[in-house]
């Protein structure tokens, strides 16, 4: 049943494509803004790059999770997404990995410009930087699913997801800046392993949250 | 809690009692907020409404009475110190839990996103402590002197100040769920 649902989430976000290529120009937007306040040249700006690297994820996610309820909201989808006879930790679930899989295709693409105009040098172990991006994406959609779930049905839910989302997602912002820094900086995987135990642990914690209070937050 | 800080050092029998109330009263507002998802009851809302309230009022003061200590100690008003930070986070989550609150449909909706953000707010504590504690490693944190080394001087005063605050804290949380209650039956009127 989850892999019918997040394939419904898919279908849904590829067919009309509207989180996707809005996500894609803001995250674009964001770097260009970046270089213009920033001297980019400067040898201390490649310290800053990581934290500009999750500020971009962390605005860009925004968009994307606003997006995933609102289409529910259309004719009233989701009373008859509810009414369905499906767990309703699934549909949190749903959301979350059809999200982070959404995310993390922008957040690649992003890469590009990013390293172009921002001279950010992606080194040698590529992987291992794309695993930090997995887990850091998987946190914010994470939390971010169930908040623009519990924000969805407000008046100024729009306003309400980044007001509610940024203060509940400071450790991971803290905790991905914080590896990314390490991995770009070819310190030892023991120096920063701490971060991703953060994480992970956040990942864990609020997955089975979320999963059990979704319900909760659905009921009519 | 140190005595070679003189008058800078009094402010903690303000600041450390104020600290304490309010983290517990978000404490309450987690043990209320499920106690309300599972029993129904919408007089735990009522407690859980109330403690966020007094709570946040708690942490106003402690963002206050923080730099104000800081800034003679420290020679700066902020500095990115734990618990100082997790208490900034703590007070800009519960905006957001009062914002959704305000902003929402019905009541019954309302008060079980309260509950649920309750719940999600108190178990994000630990972990911001401790990601703004690895974060900078470097920063000062609070004087650690142990209680038990303090002189009397210090010690007795403090633990009076702590009374004080927990018993006035009982007091403030009882009559605002009174106070909410006798709201709650005037709407009921209404309708």
């Amino acid at each position: 049943m989850l892999a019918f649902l997040v394939k419904k989430e898919l279908l849904m976000e590829f067919r009309a494509k509207e989180s996707f290529l809005t996500m894609a120009a803001f995250s674009m937007v964001v770097i260009v803004s970046f270089s213009f306040s920033f001297n980019v040249s400067s040898g201390r700006f490649v310290e800053m790059t990581p934290g500009l690297f999750w500020v971009m994820v962390l605005f860009t996610s925004v968009l994307g999770l606003q997006r995933s309820f609102a289409y529910e909201s259309e004719f009233d989808a989701f009373s008859m997404l509810l009414s369905a006879p499906v767990d309703r930790g699934l549909i949190f679930l749903a959301k979350w990995i059809s999200g982070w899989i959404v995310l993390t295709l922008i957040v690649l693409i992003a890469l590009i410009p990013f390293t172009l105009f921002l001279r950010f040098t992606i080194p040698t172990n590529p992987l291992v930087g794309i695993g930090i991006i997995l887990l850091g994406n998987a946190s914010i959609m994470c939390l971010g699913s169930f908040v623009s779930g519990l924000a969805m049905r407000s008046r100024l839910s729009n306003v309400l997801v980044p007001i509610l989302l940024f203060p509940l997602l400071s450790p991971v912002v803290i905790a991905s800046v914080k590896s990314t820094s390490g991995w770009m900086r070819g310190l030892s995987f023991s120096t920063w392993e701490t971060w991703i135990f953060v994480l992970s642990s956040f990942i864990i914690i609020f997955g089975l949250l979320g999963y059990t209070l979704f319900n909760h937050i659905t009921e009519e | 809690m140190v005595p070679d800080q003189e008058w800078a050092q009094k402010i903690f029998y303000l600041h450390v009692p104020s600290a304490w109330v309010g983290f517990f009263s978000y404490f309450i507002v987690m043990i209320a907020g499920i106690l309300f998802l599972s029993k129904k009851d919408h007089k735990w809302d009522r407690v859980g409404l109330a403690a966020a309230e007094i709570g946040t009022l708690f942490l106003i003061l402690v963002l206050i009475t923080g730099p104000i200590w800081a800034k003679p100690i420290w020679g700066r008003a902020w500095i990115w110190e734990p618990r100082l930070t997790t208490t900034l986070v703590l007070f800009l989550i519960y905006m957001g839990y009062f914002m959704i609150r305000s902003f929402g449909d019905y009541p019954e909706r309302s008060a079980r996103t309260g509950a649920v953000l309750g719940i999600i707010a108190f178990v994000d504590v630990p972990i911001i402590f401790l990601s703004v504690k690895f974060w900078i490693p470097d920063i000062q944190s609070h004087p650690q002197v142990e209680m038990s080394s303090q002189p009397s001087g210090i010690l007795l005063p403090f633990l009076f100040s702590m009374f004080c605050f927990t018993a006035m804290y009982f007091l403030m949380l009882r009559y605002r769920i009174h106070i909410l209650s006798l709201k709650s039956i005037r709407e009921k009127n209404d309708l």
